[in-house]
């Protein structure tokens, strides 16, 4: 598939030889990756041919260039309040993709920009990253803060450069900027080599525990529970841990 | 009060702190059926008795908190048995969420899958400096299927979260202590006594106001 305002492309990792991590890159780096209807369509486009795709077990969304990740939406553009309501439409689908989506995120992170990198499952940040007033991405920056605390700072409205937001819970990790596609494919790698079921089940819990109680959350934890035990791959994995070896998944 | 008599756990009073143990350090403190059903029973006792100020919950040995579910007794269930031992699991959890005291625990050791996720129901968690913690579940085909994927969320943050059972990873105490999953964590040879006066400060002053809580334990 050809795209003009995103590239595409599979990788593999240390782990398996195998090109099971798709990689979604923002491609203007002359407007700071921002957001333009174009780009919404074509990274919706990778997204059905990545779901449909099952050797792809595992999506990371990286931007061309360090200077910035992404700028939100692109000032140029006709219908801003459209783009908005599109950009809100692409991001529950990133939310709710049944594969996790890993963000790499470098340089300057701004307006619809930081709610793009909060809806993936997680962030690793290059030591340049910047979130300009994460405060506008309330709903889903309050989830990030664990700490107690952080939630205060979060919503401080000033930027927040890539070491105070990993102690903040904003991203998970800062690394230094030429390493940041190494340690996004590690940590991709190491979640595409587990049994797909359960990554698809942990993060659909993981995304309800947010709006469900206790009694409903264990509820969800039990039906998938039930759904790995009628795996292969759970017997496989239960199997390999007794052998000492590592497990060999084939997705069933 | 009459204590009961366990064999998985041990159970003891001192003064008004209630102390559980696991106490199956030759398994790594692996949590089969029994070990739920006491550890239950003992949170039941604990809920009814008025002298019972604080509950600390950690571990016999040295080597280990928990190495989570009993993967031998686990996979020799059917459907029906697998169903029976998540809600068990679940629920003996949940029982520690809602006591009205504060619980305390104290994570000895390794930490792993169901051993993390007992820790989570608690208030506070502290960790000895040689504690390993994590969610290994994806690692066999599985989810933490004990509240993690509920309670982890909320005490580190969704990204966090995530991370550490997307990935199945295993941290070090230092770490889990960086990312919040442990409070503050303890030399080896000051963990036992330390911990003792955690739960006596906390006893002097009850409260299941976590952040109470972890300054209270920050400042013994």
């Amino acid at each position: 598939m050809e795209f003009k305002t995103i590239t595409y492309a599979k990788e593999s990792s240390f782990l398996s030889p195998e090109e099971n991590i798709a990689i979604i890159k923002l491609n203007r780096p002359e407007v700071s990756n921002a957001l333009n209807k174009d780009m919404l369509g074509e990274i919706d486009t990778a997204l059905e041919e990545i779901r449909r795709d099952e050797q792809a077990r595992v999506v990371v969304l990286s931007a061309e260039g360090e200077k910035a990740f992404c700028a939100g939406i692109d000032p140029k553009e006709p219908s801003q309040q459209e783009l908005e309501q599109r950009a809100e439409q692409l991001l529950k689908k990133i939310e709710e993709f049944d594969k996790p989506i890993i963000a790499a995120v470098a340089g300057e992170v701004s307006g619809p920009g930081v709610r793009l990198a909060l809806a993936c499952d997680m962030r690793v940040a290059a030591e340049n990253a910047k979130f300009q007033n994460p405060s506008d991405a309330a709903r889903r920056l309050a989830k990030m803060a664990g700490r107690p605390g952080a939630v205060d700072l979060l919503f401080s409205g000033r930027a927040v450069e890539a070491k105070e937001a990993e102690n903040v819970g904003l991203v998970n990790k800062v690394v230094p900027t030429d390493e940041l596609l190494t340690t996004v494919n590690w940590t991709a790698g190491k979640i595409a080599s587990s049994a797909p079921l359960a990554i698809r089940l942990s993060k659909k819990c993981v995304n309800k525990s947010f709006e469900v109680d206790i009694v409903e959350g264990n509820k969800l934890e039990l039906d998938a529970i039930l759904q790995c035990a009628r795996t292969e791959d759970l017997r496989e994995g239960i199997r390999a841990v007794f052998e000492k070896r590592s497990p060999q998944f084939k997705g069933r | 009060m009459f204590l009961m008599p366990y064999k998985n756990i041990s159970y003891n009073k001192d003064q008004n702190k209630a102390i559980i143990k696991l106490n199956r350090p030759e398994a790594l403190n692996a949590l089969n059926q029994e070990t739920l059903s006491e550890l239950g029973s003992a949170l039941d006792e604990i809920r009814n008795d008025p002298e019972v100020k604080v509950v600390l919950i950690t571990a016999e040995g040295q080597k280990a908190f928990s190495a989570g579910a009993d993967l031998k007794e686990a996979s020799s269930l059917d459907e029906a048995g697998v169903k029976e031992l998540i809600e068990l699991g679940q629920g003996v959890y949940r029982k520690i969420d809602d006591l009205p005291k504060p619980v305390l625990v104290a994570v000895n050791g390794i930490a792993l899958g169901g051993g993390v996720e007992m820790s989570l129901a608690g208030d506070v968690r502290v960790a000895s400096e040689t504690a390993k913690l994590g969610s290994p579940e994806v690692n066999i085909g599985l989810i933490p299927g004990w509240g993690g994927t509920q309670r982890l969320p909320k005490i580190l943050g969704k990204g966090k979260a995530a991370e550490l059972i997307l990935t199945g990873g295993v941290i070090d105490a230092k770490e889990a202590e960086r990312v919040g999953l442990v409070d503050r964590v303890l030399s080896q040879d000051e963990f036992t006594s330390t911990v003792n006066r955690m739960a006596s400060a906390i006893a002097a002053k009850p409260s299941t106001d976590r952040a109470e809580l972890i300054q209270l334990i920050k400042s013994v």
